[in-house]
């Protein structure tokens, strides 16, 4: 059996085979890689296998396999025995955000496979530079994060911890464009995923607009979805700017940066939804309210939106500029 | 009252106003082109798409257009110049002829100061292209008729292709988010965490695969809501706050930096990435458009 790229030649691990486990592990295979899957927990096996050979038909459906499904499974396995770990280069923990787990977890893989393995977290709780420390080689050690499902996004998110070493994050970096991905690189620690950072920012600023009155839920909405969501798909903030053109932005920024939020705390409605634990379609109160008959139309409405916007983004991937020698960068970079 | 059959004037050049003319051609109004400001010298070349349309109609000057209910001016967001925009137009148009303006982070009542007739001028901002976005905002004030708003809503509703949205308080919020995200986006760059790639890829992989569907606030109902109160708890207080432009760009900026006209910008571009972007892009719009078109 051929497959294109040398990913095949790179034994990969995943440790934790829940949800999100089980997924990035479909994730592994689909980019070409022989796979060990390490069930932590008792009996987690079974359930992990049947996850994956379901994710690997939804894969057959999406026209993402170059083999038949049995050709992945062979190259994959799965025990609760750390030891079928000895081979790999990369193995990714995604085991539950308790620390004192996660020590314990680091401890085994270093002991069960070779000494130059690189370990990365999936964590979305603990910052990385924290976490290193609980790994026996903090310096080849970093977050990989993985949006769900996470054989289908392109979404990832690579971070340095203050210890992990250049070739370390270079070499997952590379890495990761054979999987399919367009990796944000993280160079350090930072609270919140970059596109968790970026979306806040604008959550901060939509809450002090309605509470200052000037506009309502509704039309916040409109503005967003009809701006940003007619191009975001396509291209980020700055390809953006530069297609507008970048004349007009440095006096848009100079007169709207002071103007703009800068609220430490939790805006009213949110606290309130907060302290009610409302969860928006799934009880009927969020933000808006839904009857119970809202609410099933509006989850159906965005899983098949869901995959509609999968199949658009996919004949859209970024496509390497013809110079990339220049691309601007922040200045500690 | 304004409606389909209404002549429209179009003031301004450039990609977006390419856009609004075909999307007020594309409703079946009769469009006259005034080509941005007098002094600014002889017509570019139109695309053949506008071109063709019958009802379509180059003009040097807005004079002696009868029955005009409407005018649409782009200018650049400098408040001199949407002030003699507007102070030109009025020298020709009647009175009742309603001046719609863009204008991102300029207060609409900076912009009707000094014209004759205030409460014709109204803000109107567009979402580039223009012929298939579905954004429009109007941006009003005490001095407008709100009657004249409403029709101009209407209009825009069920003639133009938009789902427009209203500001009553002379100024736009679109530019307001935005400018959260970059100042956000330019923090975190200038802070070294990350470069100006990471932040486009962050953008297109993670919100671009929601926000065709819904708005930030609709897209938290469907995620659970609660949640994501706890994470501004975290979060509120570590995003910048920064009221300055970082050196990188004013980098870009002072070493004559326009973006993708002139190849120079946040990326490189080569006259070929320059096309095929563009070219994709058009595609693109027309897909995202027909695919928001199916949901609520």
């Amino acid at each position: 059996m051929e497959f294109e790229t040398e990913t095949n030649e790179i034994q990969v691990g995943v440790v934790g085979l829940g949800l999100m486990g089980s997924s990035i592990v479909v994730a592994l295979l689909v980019a070409g890689h022989p796979v060990s899957g390490v069930a932590p927990l008792p009996g987690e096996v079974d359930g992990a296998l049947q996850r994956i050979k379901s994710h690997l038909r939804h894969c057959q459906e999406s026209n993402l396999l170059s083999q038949p499904i049995e050709s992945y499974l062979e190259r994959l396995t799965l025990s609760e025995d750390y030891q079928i770990l000895n081979n790999c280069r990369l193995v990714q923990e995604c085991v539950v955000e308790i620390k004192e787990i996660k020590a314990e977890v680091y401890k085994k893989i270093h002991e069960a496979t070779r000494e130059d393995v690189i370990v990365s977290s999936n964590t979305s709780a603990i910052p990385i530079s924290m976490l290193q420390e609980l790994s026996p080689v903090p310096e080849r050690f970093l977050g990989i994060h993985w949006a769900e499902p996470a054989y289908l996004t392109r979404f990832l998110e690579i971070t340095k911890g203050q210890q992990t070493s250049d070739e370390t994050g270079q070499w997952v970096f590379q890495l990761a464009h054979s999987w399919d991905k367009e990796p944000t690189f993280l160079q350090k620690d930072v609270r919140g995923f970059v596109t968790n950072r970026l979306m806040y920012a604008v959550y901060r600023e939509i809450f002090h607009l309605i509470e200052k009155g000037e506009t309502n839920l509704e039309d916040v909405d409109k503005a967003w979805r009809y701006d940003a969501g007619s191009w975001m798909t396509f291209m980020g903030i700055f390809r953006r700017m530069d297609y507008l053109g970048l004349e007009d932005f440095p006096q848009i920024c100079r007169n709207t940066f002071p103007k703009l939020n800068k609220m430490t705390r939790v805006p009213e409605v949110m606290q309130t939804i907060a302290d009610e634990r409302a969860r928006g379609i799934q009880d009927g109160k969020g933000l808006f309210t839904y009857s119970g008959e809202e609410a099933k139309h509006w989850e159906e409405a965005f899983a098949a939106f869901n995959k509609d916007i999968f199949r658009l983004a996919e004949k859209y991937p970024s496509r390497p500029l013809s110079d990339k020698s220049e691309i601007q960068q922040g200045d500690d970079k | 009252m304004i409606n389909k059959n209404s002549h429209v004037l179009v003031a301004g050049t450039g990609k977006l106003t390419e856009g609004i003319l075909l999307c007020l051609l594309q409703a079946g109004h009769h469009v006259w082109w005034l080509q941005a400001m007098p002094e600014s010298g002889l017509a570019q070349a139109l695309p053949e798409s506008i071109m063709e349309f019958d009802t379509f109609d180059p003009v040097q000057k807005p004079e002696g257009i009868s029955g005009l209910k409407l005018a649409v001016a782009v200018t650049r967001e400098d408040l001199q110049q949407k002030a003699e925009m507007v102070a030109f137009l009025e020298q020709s148009l009647a009175p009742e002829c309603l001046i719609a303006i863009n204008s991102e982070s300029i207060p609409l009542s900076q912009i009707q100061q000094g014209a004759s007739h205030p409460g014709r001028v109204l803000g109107l901002n567009w979402a580039e292209p223009a012929q298939t976005t579905f954004f429009l905002e109007v941006i009003s004030n005490s001095a407008n008729s709100k009657q004249e708003i409403t029709d101009l809503v209407t209009l825009a509703r069920e003639g133009w292709g938009k789902d427009p949205y209203v500001l009553n308080n002379d100024e736009g919020i679109r530019a307001r988010l935005l400018a959260a995200l970059v100042r956000e986006a330019f923090s975190l760059i200038e802070n070294g965490y990350v470069g100006v790639e990471d932040i486009d890829r962050a953008c297109r992989n993670d919100a671009g695969y929601y926000l065709p569907f819904a708005g930030n606030c609709r897209y938290m109902d469907l995620m659970g809501t609660w949640a994501y109160g706890t994470v501004m708890a975290d979060l509120n207080p570590e995003l910048s706050n920064a009221t300055h432009i970082p050196d990188f760009f004013e980098q870009i900026i002072a070493e004559g930096g326009k973006g993708m006209a002139n190849g120079k910008g946040f990326y490189n571009y080569s006259e070929e990435d320059k096309k095929n972007i563009q070219e994709s892009f058009l595609q693109f719009s027309q897909e995202i458009r027909d695919l928001m078109s199916k949901y609520p």
